[in-house]
């Protein structure tokens, strides 16, 4: 693991992960394959840029597992959309879909609503679409984001 | 795997040497004289898949094996395996013809795959261009180089029996790298598929062909996904 002052903080969305994980029944059992999880190519996200300190992956976004179906905590969900929310540098025009940032949101999108929602590059244009899809989830992940950033997380 | 040694009607025996797609080097020549002579070899002759075949008592064929091995041969295989691959000589410095480097292509298809289990005989021909001079069209895996780095695979083809068959397309235009991932797919389908020693065109015709169209469209972005995070993907791909 790369030790840096630079490098971003993701322990808290890895420990959501490991809830996450904790409450599948395939953890553990033998059939549980990470490349084919969204929480678990999430979490291989996360330790890729840990260990190699890349936070743009090209060409990772094509290798979501988007026909991962499981049935996934939505307040766990919630909490990591929230959580990637606190991380986002705003990038705007910038912003890459291969970012690892993006990775982790559009995995998590993917668990909870099958789908992605297209970033536009900041978060509070980002929150107004998830408004207009779910209205409980964006007051959910605004309280988690407005937590975090009191907090100073 | 059956190891091809065969005893003939004069009761000598036929061991086939097998050279990377019938290249010989002066040095494997050198060494293949001194060899046959050693062991009284009767006589060789060259076979139509670019193999050699040589014709001894049965007391020396443990030494030619050895012999054979030493100076960089293999010995031939038949029944239920990959065969060694039949190649043209083109490549950039042969054949005139040639558009593509079929002779450098199969000579790493053989190194890979020569040898693997598969439910019946699995012949493999490469031709750098449309003469096909290999018949890539009558094997059970051909390709056709198309230009350079771009080739035009063929599968379910057979040369000898009573009804040889022409070959379907499988893939067109594809690149180096793409032969490689369509021959590996259709080497799994045909495991999977296959209903007991089943040659492939017969595999072919009872579930169609599309069951063994490769999905070179996710290989294709696969290839161009960060390669040490492809690699962590895949070695961590299970569970610890």
């Amino acid at each position: 693991m790369i030790n840096d002052d630079n490098m971003l903080n993701f322990n808290d969305i890895k420990n959501i992960l490991k809830d996450i994980c904790s409450s599948c029944p395939l953890e553990g059992s033998g059939e549980c394959v990470k490349s084919k999880c969204l929480s678990g190519f999430s979490t291989i996200v996360v330790e890729f840029y840990q260990s190699k300190g890349k936070l743009n992956i090209p060409g990772a976004e094509t290798m979501i597992p988007r026909d991962d179906f499981k049935v996934y905590d939505r307040d766990l969900i919630a909490s990591s959309i929230g959580e990637t929310c606190k991380l986002c540098r705003q990038c705007r025009d910038n912003h890459s879909d291969d970012c690892v940032i993006s990775l982790v949101r559009n995995s998590m999108e993917t668990a909870f609503w099958g789908d992605i929602i297209p970033y536009p590059g900041n978060i509070l244009q980002y929150l107004q679409m998830v408004r207009e899809k779910d209205p409980e989830l964006a007051d959910y992940i605004m309280t988690t984001y407005r937590r975090k950033a009191a907090a100073g997380a | 795997m059956g190891t091809a040694i065969f005893k003939q009607k004069n009761a000598l025996y036929a061991l086939i040497a097998v050279s990377d797609c019938g290249l010989i080097s002066v040095e494997q020549l050198d060494g293949l004289n001194r060899l046959v002579q050693a062991a009284n070899v009767k006589g060789l002759k060259m076979t139509t898949r670019q193999t050699l075949i040589l014709l001894a008592e049965e007391d020396e064929i443990a030494n030619l094996t050895t012999g054979l091995e030493r100076i960089g041969f293999k010995i031939g295989t038949f029944s239920n395996t990959v065969r060694n691959v039949k190649a043209c000589s083109g490549n950039d410095d042969l054949c005139p013809r040639a558009v593509g480097d079929a002779l450098g292509l199969g000579i790493a298809i053989q190194e890979k795959y020569y040898g693997q289990q598969v439910p019946h005989d699995f012949k493999i021909a490469t031709a750098g261009c449309s003469r096909g001079c290999t018949d890539p069209l009558c094997a059970d895996f051909g390709v056709m180089c198309k230009n350079s780095g771009s080739f035009d695979i063929y599968i379910g083809g057979k040369g000898s029996g009573r009804k040889p068959l022409h070959g379907q397309m499988l893939a067109a235009g594809v690149s180096y790298d793409q032969v490689f991932f369509s021959l590996e797919f259709v080497l799994n389908r045909y495991q999977e598929l296959a209903s007991g020693k089943e040659r492939l065109h017969n595999t072919i015709d009872r579930v169609g062909i599309d069951k063994f169209i490769p999905p070179l469209e996710s290989h294709e972005a696969a290839a161009a996904v960060d390669e040490d995070f492809l690699n962590m993907l895949n070695s961590e791909g299970a569970s610890k």
